[in-house]
């Protein structure tokens, strides 16, 4: 197989950017939540579940699309009466900036870009934000049949050429682990498991799973040269790589983003929100300014 | 999508059509943007159009996305460095107007592009020199942005954005990589600009940078905002990175950096910049070119990261506290630290704010003014008055007067700023100061303490607060000030400490305190007593609060608020008390208040003094404290009084002797108390003396040295005088001591400014091995000087007088010494005095009390050693020296050098056989020191075989000087077969007959001959023989021995040849019948070759038939005769192998044959009986006899000689028998 095809960056192009993810679009499919996958797909028609994940992804909607919407602007009057093709004076407050606002892009990120940042990402899209996700690791590490067996990938590998390994190998031990299960939520999220320092999208809000990932973020960063300016807000959370804990962290995530949409001003609030989060939930956190 | 741009203007004249600001233009606008970036030409076309739809325009999606798409375009997009730059132009006039926008998200995107049109800008005009309205626009632009970020007011977001734009400015206005090979394009920096730019001013712009880049590291150290931190520190990245040199000074700046302006803040965000900060270094660390300062790096890593944990603990503490105090709701929130909770419970009501906890002590004076200014000035006077009134109903303070109080103002902000340094001070001032100052802070006025005073009047009028808080600040920084106002009051002093200090507190504008009641001395004392017993209490209640700080830490006693008491204990003894004024009219009077007064405070004094001796190694830093307050005092005491009696020398030396008895060197705070004290006078300097050369214990010798080590690294005015007893204690004679100095002084021998100090002792001390070119004359001068020479020689009577004496001389002479250090000393009168002036340049010897004036001859190796162990070790650091060492060794005495040769071995080893330096001055040996360089060369041959470069070098000299054979010795057996054939002669030619050359030569034989083939057993030679092909087999050297015996001399090639019989299992018989064999084949005989024969026959009976038959037929048919002396030879041999020989001898022409028997008439018997027993000729027979026949007359001589020959054949060593050949030759020879 061509390597270049199983690049996401590639693949990437194909794909909408999740930044077009403006509102939660309706399910346009069948509902996904159901999902296209009856578990563990069938050797024989995998290809084309992978199809359809893949295009579910493009199309920009969430998975799940029986969610319910974001409150925030489910409920947003849109101005129609505006005319079209000018701009009008405004002297509403900025934030209110005629029904319409700016929502921030979510960055989950770990090491593996598999249990912990899918799970946020699975959380957020769900929840209707706008994510993506990558990692920060030199490949993509899983556990194996034993503690210095690891399965190891490279980043771009799909998720669905990964399930399909490891079913074959012993889907008896990767189904108890819950690699499995895990893999399959994560290719219906997206194609493949993407590595940070080859991510060119800019994101507005990074959120780390571990410090290594938060260190290895900002000093990406710093090398990137900011040549861009533009500033990004990258919060660490501190979540241990088991999947109970990322289900726990996904939820604490979940409350992170609310807060971080639900302010008009992400620059001037994210302190207290930062404080409050650390109150809640039992992560340690840690948070950094940097520039794209 | 991405194959098939969209049109650009379609896609955006359908966005515009679409309802403003709904999702389907966001929808729209976002695909067009995505097309945009992946296609982005037409971006400035579209961006000229809409740019004109921004300005003035209120906050709208499409504005958002306009100046989003021209951020990118400029920033990030791949359109050509022109094309961007043309963008920026036309573009820069409206982000100009932009910054002045409402919405913060414009502003702030505009700020993020101009950071990049400032660049791109910048280096268009460097070269477009006609129009400066765009560098106008941009410097107002700049402007403006920079005040934004250090304005209060502006949003966090456009603070961020305008953080970058700083840097990137600052970037720009700083001079990048000068080598033109290395610029970056895309790093345009003032060195790009020409100087005689029109509007371009680079030095002013120089100047702002470096202006901006001060305030950004002062904002790191003061800023309270951690985003904005965090945002500074990682855009500093790219500053390091291309400006290089900022490196050094960025580690520096990060290193020194700590939390401490961040006080009070949230842990998250105090770990937040930590974890920046972090980050920033160890991205620094990971530059290739930063390599050099990885160390420095890591440290500041590994000192953050304990910081850091503390400060974890710390949180995680306060988390569970904040546990507990939910669960008791009314309880204060316990921010940080006990420490700081003290404060806070002395202020009763607990601040709320969150800059409660933040510690004002930790910024600077001047600062904390200006905030409680700005902070008062906030308040109209009436809130003011309002405020201070509800802060005294608050506290329950009588509120009839508006008197100030600053702290309710300054609650919010900072309550208890004027306080921390202060508390100790105000209590003593308290009774005078009271009708003058305001109620201050510090005294914490409890809330039941009563107001005995009714300040009712209205004459107490409002102070200034901050002119009171300069008040304090004077009184803080002047405590002799204070201490003389007190000075009448001093006999009530102790009552003084006593006095309440809630009636201190209070403003007592009219209130006098009733004369204390007077004490009589036991009053007094006991008084004392229990003040001092409570403050020592007291402290002991601090130290639970306290952070511990080491015994040995290197902070001197009494810095951290909870050591405050040793201060105020110290003082209390020192300062506090004056001594009584003299009085004129009473002398007696005074003098025994003055005694007393002297008495009382040494007891004191005592007190002290037992008290720290009695767990030294725990109160070393009351000690230190103390010892620092003394002479402080003393110092300000003598300047006012010349009588006064001083208390550091004699109190310092009460304590050190104390100390010395109960020493245990495991613990290292002797030394630090050492080492903090203000003066080291020469007593304790002797007493370090003591301890380093005191063998009995090692642990006491460890002190010594610690804190001399100390002394000459931290006190650069003690450095001589320590130094100078270091140096003297490496010529110590007890080995473990002048170890332990040399060590110490090593580690300096290149360490400017110690570094010249040592190197020339060490000279000197080389020097002093060398012939007094005058010894006769100076002597006697030196005897009458005296006592070194006694002891020298063993008696250490009083080391410490002569130390003292000799540091004197020594220190005069160690800065001459390293002005000139190779020229003669003739500005040194001592030595004009001693030394003629016709004579050869030498200097007056610096003299150590271990060593005798001149090294007395012959010289004892123990002594020699002490002379030069300190020379050799430096000699490892200091190639230098070597050359001295060897100039120096021709001129040194016979015995010395002896001892130096055996001396030298280890230094020579650790130095290696390819040592440079070494190496070359092997090559321009001094005349005199051959011998060294002999030594120098054995050595290396020791054990192991000398390097290439050493065999090369060698031989180059032995071709260039005519060096003694001796050197040869060690390397012939490295060199290949020519060349060992060519210098073998030498080196056979030092045989004269002892056996030293005897067994060298032994030696050389055996390492460059092959070991024949074993024949017999496992007979290995131990010698390594890598190279058998270049060596000589035994009988080439034995043939070689022969034709060189003229070369070599005929005694030594005798001896040689001996040397070789006396190799047995190298020279077997069959190996000698192969030298005689080739030797005989040879045109011409070799002198010895006979001798050699008859030493192989004797040696060897078995030769016996080889040389009878063969050899010496041969020798007939090759006429020896002809030569007299072989011929002589042939007739001893001939008899020796009587009767062997005789078939051989009868080949003989009858003429010799005569000749043979004539000259050796015993064989003719035995000849005359073979002829008749073989007798196969009569006719033949006939005529031998009658040769024969003559002997018959003298039968009964013959019969003695045959006799005689036998009996001398079988013995082994055939010397005796053989003929002394030097006779017969000495005419040839």
């Amino acid at each position: 197989m061509d390597p270049r095809r199983r690049d996401p960056r590639l693949q990437a192009q194909a794909r909408a950017d999740p930044r077009l993810q403006q509102n939660p679009t309706p399910p346009q499919q069948a509902p996904l939540a159901s999902g296209p996958f009856p578990a563990p797909p069938g050797q024989a028609n995998t290809y084309e579940y992978y199809q359809q994940a893949t295009s579910a992804v493009e199309n920009g909607s969430a998975p799940v699309a029986t969610e319910p919407p974001v409150p925030s602007l489910a409920n947003a009057p849109i101005d129609l009466s505006g005319p079209a093709c000018e701009i009008v004076e405004v002297t509403a407050p900025p934030s209110a900036l005629n029904g319409y606002k700016p929502r921030p892009l979510f960055c989950v990120v770990c090491a593996s870009n598999q249990n912990r940042s899918m799970e946020g990402h699975n959380v957020l899209a769900n929840a209707g934000y706008r994510v993506i996700s990558s990692g920060t690791g030199s490949a993509v590490r899983l556990p194996g049949p034993s503690i210095d067996k690891p399965n190891i990938y490279p980043f771009g590998t799909p998720y669905n050429t990964i399930y399909e390994e490891l079913q074959s190998k012993d889907t008896r031990l990767y189904s108890a682990n819950g690699l499995l299960p895990m893999l399959d939520r994560n290719r219906r999220i997206k194609t493949a498991p993407e590595r940070w320092q080859e991510t060119r999208t800019v994101a507005d809000v990074v959120i780390t799973c571990e410090e290594r990932c938060f260190d290895a973020v900002c000093d990406d960063l710093m090398n990137r040269g900011g040549e861009y300016n533009k500033s990004v807000h990258i919060i660490n959370m501190e979540i241990k790589d088991n999947h109970e804990e990322a289900l726990i962290a996904g939820k604490a995530m979940l409350d992170l983003a609310a807060a971080l949409e639900g302010t008009d001003d992400i620059d001037e609030t994210i302190d207290k929100i930062l404080q409050d989060q650390q109150e809640k939930h039992p992560h340690n956190l840690l948070h950094a300014v940097a520039y794209y | 999508m991405a194959n098939n741009p969209l049109d650009p203007l379609q896609a955006l004249q359908a966005a515009l059509t679409v309802p403003q600001n709904s999702k389907e233009q966001a929808d729209l606008l976002s695909s067009l943007r995505e097309s945009l970036e992946n296609h982005p030409s037409p971006i400035p076309v579209l961006v000229d159009y809409l740019l004109r739809l921004v300005v003035n325009a209120g906050d709208s999606l499409l504005k958002r996305w306009i100046l989003e798409l021209l951020q990118f375009a400029i920033c990030r997009s791949t359109l050509s460095q022109d094309v961007r730059t043309q963008m920026s132009l036309k573009a820069l006039e409206t982000l100009a107007q932009l910054l002045d926008d409402p919405t913060p998200y414009i502003v702030k995107t505009s700020i993020q592009t101009l950071a990049t049109v400032y660049v791109l800008v910048f280096r268009y005009l460097c070269a477009n020199r006609s129009n400066p309205t765009p560098w106008d626009i941009l410097t107002t632009c700049k402007t403006r942005i920079v005040e934004m970020l250090w304005s209060n007011t502006t949003n966090a977001g456009v603070k961020l954005a305008a953080m970058k734009f700083v840097q990137r400015v600052i970037l720009l206005q700083m001079r990048g990589v000068s080598d033109p090979r290395l610029q970056n394009k895309n790093d345009p920096n003032i060195s790009n600009c020409p100087n005689d730019h029109p509007f371009i001013q680079t030095a002013k712009l120089e100047q702002e940078g470096q202006k901006l880049m001060e305030a950004l590291i002062t904002m790191l150290y003061s800023s309270q905002d951690v985003d904005l931190l965090s945002a500074m520190v990682n855009s500093w990245a790219n500053l390091v990175k291309l400006r290089p040199h900022l490196v050094p000074g960025m580690i520096n700046t990060l290193k020194q950096w700590t939390p401490a302006a961040l006080a009070g803040q949230p842990a998250l965000g105090v770990r937040s910049v930590e974890k920046s900060i972090r980050i920033l270094l160890v991205n620094m660390s990971r530059v290739p070119a930063n390599s050099q300062y990885v160390p420095q790096i890591n440290e500041t890593l590994s000192y953050q990261a304990s910081r850091m944990e503390k400060a974890a603990i710390e949180e995680k503490r306060r988390r569970a506290g904040l546990a507990d105090s939910r669960k008791r709701p009314s309880a204060p929130t316990d921010q940080t630290s006990d420490l700081k909770r003290i404060k806070l419970e002395a202020e009763a009501a607990p601040a709320p704010s969150p800059l409660a906890q933040f510690d004002f002590t930790s910024l600077p004076a001047p600062l904390i003014t200006e905030l409680i200014v700005s902070n008062l000035e906030a308040f109209s006077e009436a809130d003011l008055v309002a405020l201070v009134q509800a802060y005294r109903q608050l506290k329950g303070i009588p509120t009839a007067v508006p008197a100030p109080a600053p702290a309710p103002v300054a609650a919010p902000v900072i309550p208890i700023s004027a306080t921390p340094p202060t508390p100790q001070k105000a209590i003593p001032t308290g009774p005078r100061k009271a009708a003058v100052e305001p109620p201050t802070i510090p005294s914490a006025p409890r809330p039941e303490s009563p107001a005995p005073a009714p300040l009712t009047d209205g004459k107490a009028e409002p102070v200034d607060p901050l002119q009171m808080d300069i008040d304090e600040e004077e009184i803080e920084f002047e405590p002799e000030k204070l201490n003389e106002e007190l000075g009448p009051v001093q006999e009530d002093q102790e009552l003084v400490v006593e006095t309440d200090m809630e009636k201190i507190s209070l403003t007592l504008n009219e209130f006098r305190l009733p004369a204390p009641p007077e004490l009589d001395e036991n009053g007094r004392t006991k008084t004392l007593g229990k003040a001092l017993t409570r403050i020592w209490d007291g402290a002991d209640e601090l130290k639970e609060f306290a952070e511990v700080i080491p015994a040995d830490s290197s902070q001197a006693g009494g810095n951290s608020a909870t050591e405050l008491w040793m201060l105020l204990l110290v003082r209390m003894i020192t300062r506090v008390a004056q001594p009584p004024e003299k009085n004129e009219k009473d002398k007696e009077g005074s003098e025994v208040v003055l005694t007393n007064y002297y008495v009382r405070q040494d007891q004191l004094r005592q007190t002290l003094c037992d008290h720290i001796m009695t767990d030294f190694p725990a109160r070393v830093r009351l000690a230190t404290t103390w010892m620092n307050e003394e002479w402080y005092n003393d110092r300000i005491r003598l300047a006012k009084d010349s009588n006064w009696r001083p208390n550091y020398d004699a109190w310092l030396n009460q304590v050190v002797a104390g100390y010395q008895t109960i020493l245990d060197g495991k613990d290292r705070t002797f030394a630090r108390f050492l080492l903090d004290l203000p003066a080291v006078p020469s007593e304790v300097l002797d007493l370090l003396r003591d301890l380093c050369v005191d063998s009995s214990s090692p642990d006491r010798l460890s002190v010594g040295y610690a804190t001399l080590r100390g002394l000459v690294v931290q006190r650069p005015s003690m450095r001589d005088a320590s130094l100078n007893i270091l140096l003297e204690l490496t010529t110590h004679p007890e080995r473990r001591t002048r170890a332990a100095a040399i060590n110490t002084v090593k580690t300096w021998a290149n360490t400017p400014p110690l570094d010249e100090t040592i190197q020339n002792f060490a000279l000197e001390m080389l020097r002093k091995l060398e012939k007094a070119p005058s010894l006769a004359k100076t002597a006697p001068t030196k005897v009458s000087l005296g006592e070194d020479h006694e002891m020298a020689n063993g008696e250490e009577g009083s080391p410490q007088q002569n130390g003292e004496v000799k540091e004197d001389q020594s220190a005069d002479e160690a800065p001459e010494a390293s002005n000139e250090p190779s020229k003669p000393d003739t500005t040194n009168g001592d030595a004009v005095e001693h030394v003629d002036q016709d004579q050869a340049p030498a200097k007056e010897p610096i003299q150590t009390p271990y060593l005798p004036e001149r090294i007395e001859l012959p010289a004892e190796k123990s002594q020699v050693l002490q002379h030069l162990e300190l020379l050799f070790a430096l000699s490892v650091k200091v190639p230098g020296f070597l050359e001295e060492i060897f100039k120096a060794y021709g001129k040194m005495d016979i015995s010395v050098q002896e001892a130096f040769q055996t001396l030298i071995t280890p230094l020579i080893r650790s130095l290696g056989s390819s040592h440079r330096q070494l190496l070359a001055i092997l090559k321009t040996c001094p005349t005199g020191a051959e011998s060294l360089a002999l030594r120098v060369l054995t050595i290396f041959t020791e054990h192991g075989r000398p390097s290439a470069q050493l065999v090369g070098l060698v031989k180059a000299l032995i071709v260039e000087r005519d060096l003694d054979a001796r050197f040869l010795i060690p390397i012939i057996a490295e060199m290949d077969k020519s060349d060992i054939m060519r210098y073998l002669p030498r080196i056979v030619s030092i045989l004269n007959g002892q056996p030293e050359p005897k067994n060298l030569v032994r030696q050389v034989f055996g390492s460059v001959v092959t070991t024949p083939p074993q024949t017999f057993g496992s007979v290995t030679s131990n010698m390594p023989r890598v190279r058998q092909s270049e060596l000589l087999t035994p009988a080439e050297l034995m043939v070689l021995l022969h034709h060189s015996e003229k070369e070599i001399g005929l005694k030594s090639a005798i001896e040689a040849i001996g040397i070789c019989f006396s190799m047995t299992d190298v020279f077997r018989s069959e190996i000698l019948a192969v030298v005689m064999q080739q030797i005989m084949d040879e045109p011409v005989l070799p002198v010895l070759f006979l001798r050699t024969v008859i030493q192989a026959v004797t040696t060897y009976k078995s030769l016996v038939g080889f040389v009878s038959t063969t050899l010496l037929s041969r020798l007939i048919t090759k006429k020896i005769w002809t030569n007299p002396p072989l011929w002589e030879g042939f007739i001893r041999c001939a008899k020796v192998i009587a009767p062997a020989s005789f078939g051989a001898l009868l080949q003989l022409p009858k003429d010799q044959l005569r000749e043979l028997v004539d000259k050796q008439p015993s064989l003719k018997a035995g000849l005359r009986d073979h002829v008749m027993k073989k007798a196969p000729n009569k006719a033949r027979v006939a005529g031998f006899l009658d040769i024969f026949g003559e002997a018959n007359v003298s039968t009964p001589d013959a019969g003695q000689q045959q006799s005689a020959a036998p009996a001398s054949t079988p013995q082994p060593d055939s010397s005796v028998t053989l003929p002394p050949p030097i006779a017969q030759e000495a005419p040839e020879s």
